[in-house]
């Protein structure tokens, strides 16, 4: 009878072990809802922190703002290290603000960017890489923070690390990196102040000299014309159509939820064989195709290897009739 | 603009597509199927806003929003806008300094991939290990403009004198694009400083 209860004892302990286990497993945050409560951090909480981007041998300090009030987001971006340019954000409106320029009036052209882009296309992210989350105690800007990793599946797309802050998921810190580990591009805060005394009238730019102008086309949406016969993984075109810009340019996006590609293709008078250039983790790659006897210049900008840029300008081209 | 839209998604759709000269014959029998007199408010908007955003007076969105008007304002005050949404046009000399922000935000200066670190370069395509699909594989046009494309081996190889300008304008939209669709905030932007820059 004793036996038998020193048995039921360990049973029981065993089972609170493993329901204390199970508890905490599921209680360990999701990488990518954490990834989702960092993109809604960027929109819904008020902030004045500044940062320190690097890329290559290049490092710039940066004073990033953003508030929510009466329905609208306010946001504005300050270059810390030069003369002091501004990018300010209205809701879904970005305005460039320079200390040489008058204004650069963007209204948004693409639409809903901000909002209809909150999401976290789960499914997308765990077919290119493979998210672990370390909640080891970690602290960025003097705050405690926790890393959702991000391995790329294959060799098309560079790694991340994403540093949030364990309460309330806004990003401290990230890192992108080549498969080999090599450190390509960071983004790390080193204040960040989450009650900030701002009003609207803090995003009205200083006045500065403006003394160059300036005025932008203003993009149209257009049928789109190209197609690209592969894609890696997780890849897709972020928008169903075109973008037409200057000089009969044709813009196209894709993204596979962390990095973003940018396709521009317009007609050429000269072709040019490939060429791909890059800093940091930025690529960007351009080359000639002909189209019949129309030639075409194809610029492509990313986040993404170089041998990616390459192999998607290989398979570009013109969309097929029942495309 | 919607105030008075008594229309469908796909009507508005249909009309914008008219307004900007992009209407399909769908897009034209869809609006023949809708009130011409709603129709004709809703263009009158159309034209207000087009009006505002060729003489830069106003911002294009939001006309309501006060705050958007003062900044305009505030600028307006630094001197005049010009008049034609269509060209860049730049006036004045840049400063020594604050080469970086300018250059990709203006889309003016001249050479910030020439700095670039060149990793491919020449006749890197046709030397790649990486595979190639043949661009001229079983590609059919979509209209008699848009036949089979030509492999670029056929192409004339030359030298590669990237058009930096215009290099500069595709990495500035794409660091805006970047910002609005990875939902890091306005992060990404930062990007575009350290864009290495020579003149």
């Amino acid at each position: 009878m004793r036996r038998f209860s020193v048995v039921i004892r360990c049973l029981s302990v065993g089972l609170l072990c493993f329901a204390q286990w199970s508890l905490a497993a599921t209680a360990t945050p999701h990488a990518v809802e954490l990834l989702r409560q960092m993109t809604q951090a960027f929109h819904q909480l008020n902030y004045d922190g500044v940062f320190v981007h690097s890329e290559a041998s290049n490092m710039n300090g940066m004073r990033i703002r953003h508030i929510v009030t009466e329905g609208m987001e306010y946001e504005s971006l300050v270059d810390l290290d030069g003369d002091k340019v501004e990018v300010v954000r209205i809701d879904d409106r970005i305005i460039c603000v320079y200390s040489d320029d008058l204004m650069t009036n963007r209204h948004s052209p693409f639409k809903a960017p901000f909002k209809s882009l909150k999401k976290v296309a789960e499914e997308r992210l765990s077919q290119g890489y493979q998210l672990t989350v370390n909640q080891e105690p970690h602290r960025i800007a003097g705050r405690q923070a926790i890393i959702v990793s991000l391995l790329p599946k294959d060799e098309y797309r560079y790694g991340h690390e994403f540093w949030l802050d364990k309460k309330n998921h806004f990003l401290l810190k990230h890192d992108v990196f080549k498969a080999n580990g090599e450190l390509l591009e960071r983004v790390q805060f080193t204040s960040v102040n989450f009650k900030p005394d701002l009003k609207q009238e803090d995003f009205v730019p200083n006045k500065g000299k403006h003394t160059k102008k300036q005025t932008q086309v203003l993009p149209q949406r257009v049928k789109n014309l190209w197609r690209f016969e592969w894609l890696p993984e997780g890849f897709h075109l972020v928008w169903p159509e075109a973008r037409a810009l200057n000089h009969g340019t044709s813009m196209l996006l894709l993204s596979d939820g962390v990095a973003t590609v940018s396709v521009f293709v317009e007609p050429s008078m000269s072709a040019k064989p490939i060429s791909i250039v890059g800093m940091g983790a930025t690529m960007a790659g351009v080359s000639s195709f002909k189209v019949k006897d129309q030639l075409y210049l194809l610029t492509m900008v990313g986040e993404v290897p170089g041998a990616t840029i390459e192999k998607l300008m290989t398979v570009f081209m013109p969309r097929l009739e029942n495309d | 603009m919607t105030s008075q839209n008594t229309h469908t998604p796909e009507a508005m759709a249909s009309l914008s597509a008219m307004f900007d000269g992009e209407a399909t014959e769908q897009d034209i029998a869809a609006l023949l199927a809708q009130d011409s007199g709603v129709l004709a408010r809703q263009l009158e908007g159309f034209h207000a806003i087009q009006q505002c955003l060729h003489k830069d007076e106003q911002l294009a969105v939001g006309l309501q929003d006060n705050l958007l008007m003062r900044i305009h304002d505030t600028l307006d005050t630094e001197g005049e806008i010009e008049p034609s949404p269509k060209l860049t046009t730049q006036v004045a000399v840049l400063p020594q300094s604050n080469v970086s922000w300018k250059m990709m935000f203006s889309g003016v200066a001249m050479a910030a991939s020439v700095a670039f670190m060149v990793v491919f370069g020449g006749n890197f395509l046709l030397n790649s290990e990486v595979s190639h699909t043949p661009i001229t594989a079983d590609v059919s046009p979509v209209k008699a403009t848009l036949p089979v494309a030509t492999p670029l081996a056929e192409l004339n190889q030359q030298a590669l004198p990237l058009d930096n300008m215009k290099l500069q304008q595709y990495l500035r939209q794409h660091a805006e694009q970047a910002t609005m669709t990875v939902g890091q905030g306005m992060i990404p932007m930062a990007r575009v400083v350290n864009y290495p820059v020579q003149e």
